[in-house]
C-alpha cells in the first residue's frame, strides 16, 4: 500500500474551493465588494458576474459533460426572449422572467442534448450548430413591438440603481454558479459525460445516453435561461442576431478554458470578457468584436495546458467509498450463458458458460471472435438465440446490460475512469474499490478504466474483446475474480497468460483446438 | 425546369462539392470541419471585393486570389489549431473558436455586400435551364467525384487516410502527418471557395449565413453515410431540395429551419449508424 502525500496548502485551499458552497460563498462577497465599489465598477462587474452566470449553464453540457454544444447561443436567445422580451411586453418587473426564461431555455436545451446523447459528440457538434443557426433565424423574425426588440427596452434588474442591481443581480448569479456545481457532481452528469463521450459504451452500462444528456442538457439550458434573462436587463435590449455563433462560440470556449470546477465558469468569464470590460476604450481589446482578442487567448491557453481547463472538475459526489470485502455470489451448476446459432463468420455458434467459469475464445483474424461479443452484448443485431439463466435476453445493448452482460472493447473507448464507475446504476460501491485495488495502476489507463466498470458492475456475464493493454498478468486476475464472483466470462486474448487463467478455450474458424 | 428544381439542384450541387471535401479533412483528422462555412464566406467576399466595379479584376484571377485565400485560411487550421490540442472536445472547441474568429474579422471588414455576384462562367442557358444552375452542376458534381476520387484512389488520398487512422504509421514511412492534415484542409478551404462562388449568385453569402452554410457542407458529408461521391451528391441534392422547399414555405426563416428539422430528424433517427459508420470517436 502506498502513502498518501499530505495536501500543500495550495492543495488544501484548491479543495475548499472545489466545495460548491464554499465557492458560492467566496463569490458572494465578490458579489458584494462589487456592489459597494465607486462607479463604474458595479455596471461592469454586473456585466461581468451575468455573463459568469451564462458560462455556467454551458458549463453544465460542455464543460462537465464535455459536449460541443454549439446551440447554446440560442438557447441563450430563446431564454432572453422569453425571460426578458415577454415581461417587458406585459410590463412586469424584469426578474420575473427569470422562470420563464429558465423553462424557455431548458426546453431547448434538452432538445441539444437529446440529439447529442444519439449521436455522440461531432455528429452532436453539427445538430447543435443547426438547431443554433435555425433559433436565431426564427428569433429574427418576431415581430417588433413597441421597439421591445431593441436598446433599452427590456426593463433594469430592479430600476433601484446600479448598486442594488449588482446586488440582486450578483445574488441571482451566485445561485447559477452554485447550482451548476452542484449538477456537475450528480450520477446524472457522469452518465451524461460517458453518454457524450461514447453513446454505445452508456448503453453497454444501462444507461439511457438520449436521457441522459438531454437532462444535462435541459438542466444546463434553464441555468443559461436564466442567465440571458439577466444579460437582457442588465444590457436592457435583445437582439437575436447578436445569439449567433460568434456568442456559441465564446460561451464554449469561456467553460472549456474555465473548467467544470465550481468558480471555474467566472475564471472562463474573466478570461474572454475580462479584457474587453477591464478596456472598454483600448484599440482592438475593448472595440472590436470580443472573440477577435478573447479567442486566440483562450486557444492559446488550451494550447499551452493541452486542452485541459484552468480549474478541472473535483471528484464528483458519486465517488465511491471503500468498504469492506464483496462478497461472491452463489454459483449454479447449469450454464449462465447460452448460445444457439448466434451468427459469426465463421458459422452459427453454439456455446455454453457457466457461473463462475472462463471460456477463452480464440482463431485467426476475422473468425469473428469480436463480432460475437458483439453480438451477446447486443451491439450488434443476431439471428439465433442468447438466453442468461434460461431466460432470453432482450434486443438491444441497454436491455442487455440491465440483464447483466456487461462488455469491454478491444479499442478502449476514451472515456473518463470516474465517470464510467459513477455512472453505473445501482452499482456496489465496495465493488468500485475492489475494482479499483485489483487493476492498481491499470485503472488509470481507458483500457484498464473498462475493465473497472466491468468488474465493478459485477455482471453476470462478462464479455472482453482483447484488452492487450493490460498486462496479462492483471488480466488474468481480473477473470479470475470474474468468475470467482459467480460471472460467467468469455475472453477473447491469445496471451498465455490468459489463456492459462481460463477453464477452457473454444476456437472460432480454423481447426478444432487440441484437448488440453 | 422550374426556378425552384434549378435552384435545388444548383445548390445541392454546391453542398455536395463542399461536403466531399469535408469528407477528406475528416479521413484525414478524425474531426468534422466545422469551420468550413466561414473559410467559404471569407473566400466569396474577397472573390466578390476583387471583381467589383472598385478593383475591377478579371473573374478568373479574382477567383484565383480567393481560391487561394480559402486554401490559406483553412490549412492554418491545421497548425494553428488541431496540432496543437487534442482530438475530441478540444479540437472542436478550437475549430469553432476559429471560426468564430474569422466570422468576426470579417465582419468587421466587409460592412456590406459589396456587389451582386454574378455566375462564376459565363455558360449559356442549355434548354432553358438558368445560366447560373448550369454552371453550379457542371462544377460542383465532378468537384465533388475528384474530391472522392483522390481520397479513393490516389497515392495522396492514402496518405490521406493512413494519417487519419494511424499518425504514428504515417511517421514511420517518412511522411509528415501534419502536413498531410494541412493539405486536406487546404484542398476543403479551395473547393469550399469555388462552391461558394457557385452559389453567391442564388443566395446571400455573408457572415450572417456562414454558420448555416457550414451545417449544410457538414451534413452533405455525414448525414447518408460516409464520403464516397454518391453519398455526398445525394446528401448535397437532399440538403438543397430541403433548404428551397423551405424558403418556399416561409421565406423569412423556412430555409433554415427545414435543414434543421432535416439534419436532426436524420441524427435522431439514424445517429447510432451514422456514429457507428465514422468511428468510435464520433
Amino acid at each position: 500500500m502506498t502513502a498518501v502525500p499530505a495536501p500543500g496548502r495550495l492543495g488544501v485551499v484548491r479543495a475548499a474551493l472545489d466545495r460548491p458552497a464554499v465557492a458560492a460563498g467566496l463569490l458572494a462577497v465578490v458579489v458584494v465588494v462589487v456592489a459597494a465599489a465607486p462607479d463604474p465598477v458595479p455596471l461592469g462587474g454586473t456585466r461581468l458576474l451575468v455573463r459568469a452566470a451564462l458560462v455556467a449553464g454551458v458549463a453544465v453540457t460542455v464543460a462537465r459533460a464535455r459536449a460541443v454544444d454549439l446551440g447554446v447561443a440560442a438557447v441563450a436567445g430563446v431564454g432572453a426572449v422569453a425571460g426578458g422580451v415577454v415581461p417587458a411586453l406585459l410590463e412586469l418587473p424584469a426578474l420575473v422572467g427569470l422562470p420563464l426564461g429558465a423553462i424557455a431555455g431548458g426546453l431547448l436545451g434538452g432538445l441539444g442534448g437529446a440529439v447529442q446523447g444519439r449521436a455522440g459528440r461531432q455528429l452532436g457538434a453539427l445538430a447543435t450548430l443547426a438547431i443554433g443557426a435555425a433559433t436565431v433565424g426564427v428569433l429574427s423574425t418576431l415581430e417588433v413591438v413597441d421597439g421591445v426588440v431593441g436598446f433599452h427596452a427590456v426593463g433594469l434588474p430592479t430600476g433601484a440603481g446600479d448598486r442594488v442591481d449588482a446586488l440582486v443581480v450578483g445574488g441571482v448569479v451566485v445561485g447559477v454558479v452554485w447550482s451548476a456545481a452542484w449538477l456537475g457532481r450528480t450520477r446524472r452528469l457522469a452518465a451524461a459525460a460517458l453518454g457524450v463521450a461514447d453513446p454505445a459504451v452508456a448503453a453497454s452500462l444501462g444507461r439511457s445516453p438520449v436521457l441522459d444528456v438531454a437532462v444535462a442538457g435541459a438542466a444546463g439550458g434553464a441555468l443559461i435561461g436564466v442567465g440571458a434573462t439577466l444579460l437582457a436587463a442588465v444590457d436592457g435590449s435583445v437582439v437575436p442576431a447578436a445569439y449567433g455563433l460568434e456568442l456559441a462560440a465564446a460561451l464554449v470556449v469561456a467553460a472549456t478554458v474555465g473548467g467544470a470546477a465550481p468558480l471555474g465558469p467566472v475564471v472562463g468569464a474573466l478570461v474572454v470578457w475580462g479584457p474587453a470590460t477591464l478596456l472598454p476604450l483600448a484599440p482592438v481589446v475593448g472595440t472590436f468584436p470580443v472573440l477577435i482578442t478573447a479567442g486566440p487567448l483562450a486557444l492559446l491557453v488550451l494550447a499551452l495546458r493541452r486542452g485541459r481547463p484552468l480549474l478541472p472538475a473535483p471528484p464528483t459526489a458519486a465517488e465511491p467509498p471503500s468498504t469492506g470485502p464483496v462478497a461472491a455470489r452463489p454459483q449454479a451448476a447449469d450454464p449462465v450463458l447460452r448460445l444457439r446459432g448466434t451468427g459469426s463468420p465463421a458459422g452459427p455458434v453454439d456455446l455454453e458458460v457457466r457461473a463462475g467459469e472462463v471460456v477463452a475464445l480464440v482463431g485467426p483474424n476475422g473468425a469473428g471472435k469480436s463480432t460475437l461479443l458483439a453480438r451477446v452484448g447486443g451491439q450488434l443485431p443476431d439471428g439465433g438465440t442468447v438466453t442468461i439463466d434460461g431466460r432470453r435476453l432482450p434486443r438491444g445493448a441497454r436491455r442487455r446490460a440491465r440483464a447483466g452482460v456487461a462488455r469491454s472493447w478491444q479499442r478502449p473507448p476514451q472515456v473518463a475512469e470516474r465517470d464510467a464507475a459513477a455512472s453505473l446504476p445501482g452499482v456496489d460501491p465496495s465493488a468500485v474499490a475492489h475494482a479499483r485495488e485489483l487493476l492498481g495502476e491499470a485503472a488509470a489507463t481507458p483500457g484498464g478504466a473498462q475493465l473497472l466498470r466491468l468488474v465493478a458492475a459485477r455482471p453476470r456475464v462478462a464479455l472482453l474483446d482483447e484488452p492487450t493493454d493490460v498486462s496479462p498478468q492483471v488480466l488474468a486476475a481480473v477473470v479470475r475474480r470474474l468468475a470467482d464472483d459467480g460471472a460467467a466470462v468469455l475472453v477473447v486474448d491469445h496471451r498465455p497468460e490468459v489463456t492459462a487463467a481460463a477453464d477452457r478455450t473454444q476456437r472460432l474458424g480454423g481447426p478444432p483446438e487440441e484437448p488440453t | 425546369m422550374s426556378p425552384s428544381v434549378g435552384a435545388a439542384l444548383a445548390l445541392g450541387s454546391a453542398y455536395a462539392a463542399v461536403g466531399a471535401a469535408v469528407a477528406v479533412v475528416a479521413a484525414a483528422t478524425r474531426t468534422l470541419h466545422l469551420a468550413v462555412g466561414q473559410v467559404l464566406v471569407a473566400g466569396v467576399l474577397v472573390h466578390l471585393v476583387l471583381v467589383s466595379p472598385v478593383v475591377g479584376l478579371p473573374v478568373p484571377l479574382a477567383l484565383l486570389v480567393a481560391v487561394a485565400v480559402g486554401v490559406v485560411l483553412s490549412a492554418a487550421l491545421g497548425p494553428l489549431v488541431l496540432d496543437r490540442l487534442p482530438a475530441g472536445a478540444p479540437a472542436l472547441v478550437g475549430l469553432i473558436v476559429a471560426a468564430g474568429v474569422l466570422d468576426a474579422a470579417v465582419a468587421r471588414a466587409v460592412t456590406a455586400r459589396p456587389v451582386v455576384a454574378r455566375p462564376l462562367l459565363d455558360l449559356p442557358a442549355v434548354a432553358g435551364v438558368d445560366p447560373r444552375v448550369v454552371t453550379a452542376v457542371a462544377i460542383g458534381l465532378p468537384v465533388a467525384a475528384a474530391c472522392a476520387l483522390l481520397l479513393a484512389g490516389t497515392r495522396w488520398g492514402r496518405l490521406v487516410r493512413l494519417v487519419g487512422g494511424s499518425p504514428d504509421a504515417a511517421e514511420a514511412l517518412g511522411r509528415s502527418p501534419a502536413g498531410i492534415r494541412a493539405s486536406a484542409l487546404g484542398l476543403a478551404g479551395a473547393v469550399a471557395v469555388t462552391a461558394g462562388t457557385l452559389i453567391a449568385p442564388i443566395v446571400t453569402v455573408g457572415t450572417a449565413q456562414a454558420g448555416g452554410l457550414t451545417v449544410r457542407a457538414v451534413a452533405a458529408a455525414t448525414l447518408l453515410g460516409v464520403g464516397g461521391p454518391v453519398v455526398a451528391v445525394a446528401g448535397g441534392l437532399l440538403l438543397g431540395a430541403t433548404e428551397v422547399l423551405g424558403g418556399a414555405l416561409w421565406p423569412a426563416a423556412g430555409a433554415e429551419l427545414a435543414v434543421a428539422v432535416l439534419v436532426v430528424g436524420a441524427l435522431v433517427a439514424r445517429g447510432d449508424q451514422q456514429r457507428r459508420a465514422w468511428g468510435r470517436a464520433w
